[in-house]
């Protein structure tokens, strides 16, 4: 059986794909979904309970929480491409280059990676963010320069396994560089297990960018970023309760979504499984 | 064995001075001038060129670099800008209430995710399990912050059972450590049961089967013992990550600890403040690598003889 019918044969994989779609389609499609427009203030209907006009409530500005939510997806899934672009990219790159040439190299590149990983992620994250000035650009930019250690390993350890391959030899023999070998035949026969890393890596960007939103270190407002709302909704959280829950179950159904993808193509391209 | 621990010590020190390099750089290559944040845009000259090299920051970065390492091995983190007090002193009082949380987050983790994690193997494929499972993927995915909201909305603002906030006691711990317990306790909870699904399908748990043991016996001092080498593992290896977690749960609760030193170090550009606790948080992550490392060694005899 195929890789993809062994992943998309798992019902949890099949619902991952289906919730990830949708929250795609809810980000692309954002100001015609949206009931209001995100920044659409009406002082004279603050902290108002869901009701039909206003589906989850409204905010401390009167806005609505709903549109918020739904524009907020953008956020999220922006946030969570880029960083994860960015952390798949750097350590592809020297995961490949430590493990393809070694020596002094790797020595170096593997000593960052196990530096890095001393750090918490978030903590790591925070002090980034704390040196570039909070926003979501520098939230982007740091969730990417913490996560890479993770790609970097895992390219090292799929290009060390490959380059002993015979058509990598072959490659070789037929007089090509060692540059155009690692692109052209060892990357892409490692990225599976970078692709899965990646799925679960836009769950876990996603939970830290809303974590630095929450604590004020990410996007910052009027900017509806999920986070920043639970944390604007903890100052009203006897009055507006609403505040506190919708963000947060938005938060989860995401990063669910991508988890569940994570773990079924994991298991897609464990060999063992096979 | 000993070998193994002095190599495996030996290890630790250039990644311990790599952490005290990148603490230095993300603080020193901040946009901002920290000699301004001293003395105000308006002093003169001569002032702000006086408090410039005092604070030692007219030599060259890497003179810096180790004037920096060699007063953090005296255990002189610097001053805090907003507090004009020791940074040292600040994390001395701010180490407890972090450690305070995190053990006690670590102990509701382990408690619920190993106890969910026996039962889901034990009962592999049936209902328990499949909602064990479901637990622990919603565990990887709820947002800490936010179940702890949720804990407040509803044993505090609800119920009235627990304060909302604040430190001192036990009442005070419950929220934020369940908060942060439960989404540790799902990784916990899957290892387990994976540990356990491999153990009890061994020669060994079978014997013990044979010989008429009851299944309590046998799955929980049999199988759970040879089960929980990863487990302990993790669980090393978390106590380092569930600190970090503190910093976040600590704004939540407004637990006076190293997370919000750090987070009103970074919004008043304290830097020192900063540095201090990213260190100090990064040097003991890697000492609980260190010990989940030997912890491993010691548990599992067949390492030992490697």
């Amino acid at each position: 059986m195929g890789r993809w019918k062994r992943f998309t044969k798992r019902s949890s994989a099949r619902i991952g794909i289906i919730a990830v779609v949708i929250f795609l389609v809810v980000a692309a499609f954002a100001p015609w979904l949206a009931p209001y427009g995100y920044r659409a203030q009406n002082l004279n209907r603050v902290l108002e309970a869901p009701s039909h006009d206003h589906l989850l409530g409204t905010d401390e500005f009167g806005r609505d929480v709903l549109s918020r939510i739904i524009y907020g997806t953008r956020i999220s899934l922006a946030v969570g491409a880029i960083a994860v672009g960015i952390g798949m990219t750097v350590g592809t790159i020297l995961g490949a280059i430590a493990g393809y040439w070694g020596g002094w190299m790797s020595l170096v590149i593997m000593g960052l990676v196990d530096v890095v990983w001393s750090f918490p992620t978030i903590l790591l994250a925070i002090g980034f963010v704390a040196v570039l000035r909070p926003g979501l650009t520098s939230a982007m930019i740091a969730l990417g320069l913490v996560t890479w250690p993770s790609y970097a390993r895992m390219m090292r350890a799929q290009v060390l396994s490959l380059r002993e391959k015979e058509f990598v030899e072959a490659a070789k023999a037929q007089g090509l560089t060692d540059t155009r070998v690692l692109i052209r035949h060892i990357g892409p026969n490692a990225m599976s297990p970078i692709i899965v890393l990646a799925t679960l890596g836009m769950a876990g960007a996603i939970l830290v960018e809303s974590a630095l939103s929450y604590l004020g270190l990410g996007a910052q407002p009027p900017a509806p970023s999920w986070g920043a709302m639970l944390s604007s909704g903890r100052n009203f959280i006897y009055r507006a309760p609403w505040l506190t829950v919708a963000p947060g179950l938005a938060i989860m159904f995401v990063v669910l979504a991508f988890n569940l993808c994570g773990d079924a193509l994991r298991d897609a391209f464990d060999p063992r499984k096979v | 064995m000993r070998t193994y621990l002095f190599r495996r010590i030996l290890l630790m020190i250039p990644v311990v001075l790599g952490v005290t390099v990148v603490v230095f750089l993300i603080i020193h290559l901040a946009p901002g001038d920290p000699v301004l944040l001293l003395v105000g845009e308006r002093a003169p000259q001569e002032v702000y060129d006086r408090v410039r090299h005092v604070w030692g920051l007219d030599r060259p970065l890497i003179m810096q670099y180790f004037t920096f390492l060699g007063n953090v091995l005296r255990g002189n983190l610097g001053m805090s800008i907003q507090m004009r007090r020791p940074v040292a002193e600040l994390l001395a009082g701010a180490i407890p209430v972090t450690m305070e949380l995190g053990f006690a987050a670590m102990a509701m983790a382990v408690f619920i995710g190993v106890i969910s994690g026996v039962i889901s193997a034990v009962r592999a494929g049936s209902a328990a399990d499949q909602v064990t499972m479901v637990g622990a993927l919603l565990g990887v995915s709820v947002p800490g912050f936010w179940l702890g909201q949720l804990l407040i909305l509803l044993f505090a603002v609800h119920l009235q059972w627990l304060p909302v906030s604040g430190y001192g006691g036990l009442k005070y711990l419950i929220l934020p450590a369940l908060a942060m317990g439960f989404a540790d306790s799902a990784v916990t909870a899957r290892t387990t049961r994976s540990s356990m699904l491999d153990v009890i399908r061994q020669d060994f748990v079978r014997t013990a089967r044979a010989k008429g043991l009851g299944e309590r016996v046998v799955i929980y001092k049999h199988a759970l013992r040879n089960a929980m080498l990863p487990v302990v593992t993790l669980i090393g290896l978390d106590l380092g990550y569930l600190l970090g977690g503190t910093v976040v749960m600590e704004e939540v609760f407004s637990r006076p600890g190293m997370g919000r030193l750090m987070i009103n170090g970074i919004l008043s550009r304290d830097y020192p403040v900063v540095q201090g606790v990213l260190l100090i948080l990064a040097i003991s992550v890697a000492l609980c690598n260190l010990l989940a490392d030997i912890a491993y060694v010691l548990l599992d005899p067949r390492i030992r003889l490697q």
